[in-house]
């Protein structure tokens, strides 16, 4: 089945108007914490905070989605958020990963079954990084296909 | 520029900043620069142990001369035969001469491996104090071996170790019965951490079996001694480090043993569960606090744990009293007491590069660096995070569902109102 990011995004009605080339959904502060060595797959990113803030303005948003091309007719989808990186944090991010699930679920499951596998869900800290590998926290997240909190994602 | 340093006369050596070794043995180069604590980490046989031997030389090249010859070791004031029996037999080959050979500097300045080779004299006593890796062996039938009791080849650090054990045995502890708990020995507040993680319901004790002396396990309960052979490896392993402290700590108002400055210590987590190993871990700050400049090796992520919480916590200028936190341990005036001087204390971690023979400075600890050796702790944490990255893209790969599992899932509603609160993004 060909899933290519921009035409599935474009056909959530939730999400109209919200897909952009490359990376320029991210905020500026953001753009520069993702890094690809093959600008050419990069298939577009979408600003699901910002997009859903008016209709969900309670809603515990993820951030971002950047779709990456995997194969001639095949996309990715990196789900990127940009959060300080503690232990006290985890709790909010599980919370905003339960949140993408079941909205993307509802809304978007196309969106959702892109997820890739390596990376999936990104976060990306906003300072510095408060907790290592092996602790459980990091395990918590891990068990739920977080990756751990990283200053910079390069996609793969 | 080679110097000539005169060791005899060198009244102190807190003042030692930095020691480089090149193209000694496996290592490269090696250049440290030494905090209050100094951590050094990296996999077997990149020379750490070396280094750590090769630092207790400058600091008390007098105290090893001397302890060598009294104990009948000659070494012709050649290399080689200095290298056998200092750093054990099979060593001559460690130092290379010629244009692109070893060299030792110390703060900037070359020295001569002729210098400590060279036979000194210092009569009064050690400024190191060495804790090696093999303690568990200087146990012989649960009484501390003798330097004499070992082969001419076996290395100095383990057969001086021995004889300070045993000295310390005979002359402080010789009509004792008890060793621990004992009400001299440690701050309450150690020894009920310690009680609590390494010797559970036992206690160690003196014990004279027909002329010999040994030391015991004695189960409190039923009142049983149980011999050294018949304890936990960890317990094996904990019962020489825990009287080097001893050494270390003496009972007296006063915070160093004799003029002692360094503390050495190999693998401090040895056969200890993380429990016990967070307890020793204490003792380490207590020996910061007491104005001992100490330097561990370690494979152990938990001692860099305890590093990276307290630059944490200074970062933050969090209380010091945070510090008894990681250690569970109670907020008693003592114990603050240890937390305030170690709160200003500076640590350094170096990493033992096996691939490059190189030193790195690690000390950040920043797990989100780009360089993977100061990311992954010098690799103590690089198994976990490999572990757990395999776990999320497993995750990842098979969670193709549509909703969040029930087990993990959080009603929406619930999760907005509690999100509304969170001060997170």
């Amino acid at each position: 089945m060909r899933m290519r990011f921009k035409q599935v995004v474009e056909a959530v009605p939730q999400l109209r108007g919200a897909f952009r080339p490359g990376l320029q959904a991210l905020k500026g502060e953001h753009r520069g914490r993702i890094r690809c060595s093959d600008t050419r797959r990069l298939a577009g990113s979408l600003d699901l905070d910002s997009s859903l803030q008016d209709s969900l303005p309670d809603d515990p948003r993820w951030d971002y989605g950047v779709g990456v091309t995997v194969r001639q007719d095949a996309d990715r989808c990196h789900w990127v958020e940009v959060h300080p990186a503690t232990e006290g944090e985890v709790r909010n991010v599980l919370k905003k990963q339960d949140w993408l699930k079941a909205w993307l679920g509802r809304h978007a499951p196309v969106l959702l079954e892109m997820t890739a596998t390596e990376n999936g869900y990104v976060w990306i800290a906003t300072k510095a990084i408060g907790f290592r590998p092996g602790s459980p926290k990091a395990k918590q997240l891990e068990a739920r296909g977080i990756s751990l909190p990283c200053k910079r994602f390069v996609i793969p | 520029m080679l110097r000539s340093v005169n060791l005899t006369e060198k009244p102190s050596n807190m003042s030692l900043q930095k020691l480089r070794l090149e193209n000694v043995g496996q290592i490269k180069l090696a250049e440290v620069e030494f905090g209050d604590l100094t951590v050094l980490v990296g996999p077997q046989a990149t020379g750490k142990s070396i280094f750590l031997q090769w630092l207790r030389l400058v600091v008390d090249t007098g105290y090893v001369h001397d302890e060598m010859r009294k104990h009948g070791l000659d070494w012709e004031r050649t290399v080689p035969d200095f290298l056998n029996v200092y750093l054990g037999e099979g060593m001559e080959g460690l130092w290379k001469e010629g244009e692109s050979g070893s060299a030792v500097s110390v703060d900037g300045q070359r020295v001569p491996f002729a210098e400590y080779v060279a036979p000194r004299h210092r009569a009064k006593g050690p400024f190191l104090f060495y804790i090696p890796a093999q303690r568990v062996l200087t146990l012989a039938n649960g009484w501390p071996r003798p330097f004499s009791g070992y082969a001419a080849g076996d290395p100095f650090a383990v057969r001086d170790f021995s004889e300070r054990f045993r000295l310390m045995m005979e002359q402080e502890f010789g009509r004792s019965e008890s060793l621990f708990p004992k009400s001299n020995r440690l701050k309450r507040e150690y020894r009920d951490l310690l009680a609590k993680h390494v010797f559970g319901g036992f206690e160690l004790r003196l014990d004279t079996h027909g002329a010999q002396k040994r030391i015991v396990l004695r189960e409190s309960a039923a009142g049983k001694d149980i011999p050294f052979m018949a304890w936990s490896a960890g317990q094996r392993e904990f019962v020489p480090l825990l009287l080097g402290m001893y050494w270390l700590m003496p009972p007296a108002k006063v915070s160093l043993r004799d003029r002692l400055e360094w503390v050495v210590i190999e693998e401090l987590e040895m056969g200890l569960h993380p429990g016990a190993i967070s307890a020793v871990l204490l003792l380490l700050l207590e020996l910061l606090a007491r104005g001992y400049r100490v330097c561990v090796s370690t494979h152990s992520p938990h001692v860099l744990d305890v590093v990276w919480a307290l630059k944490t916590i200074r970062e933050h200028q969090a209380p010091s009293e945070t510090i008894l936190d990681i250690f569970d341990a109670k907020r008693t005036d003592v114990t603050r007491r240890v937390a305030e001087t170690v709160y200003a204390k500076r640590a350094k971690v170096y990493f033992f590069d096996l691939v490059s023979g190189c030193t790195r400075d690690i000390s950040d600890l920043d797990p989100g660096a780009e360089d993977a050796a100061e990311a992954e702790w010098g690799g103590l944490t690089a198994f976990s995070g490999r572990v757990g990255k395999v776990v999320s893209n497993v995750v990842n790969g098979a969670g193709r569902v549509i909703a969040p599992a029930a087990s993990s899932a959080m009603p929406v509603g619930e999760a907005v109102s509690e999100a509304v609160n969170a001060a997170g993004h």
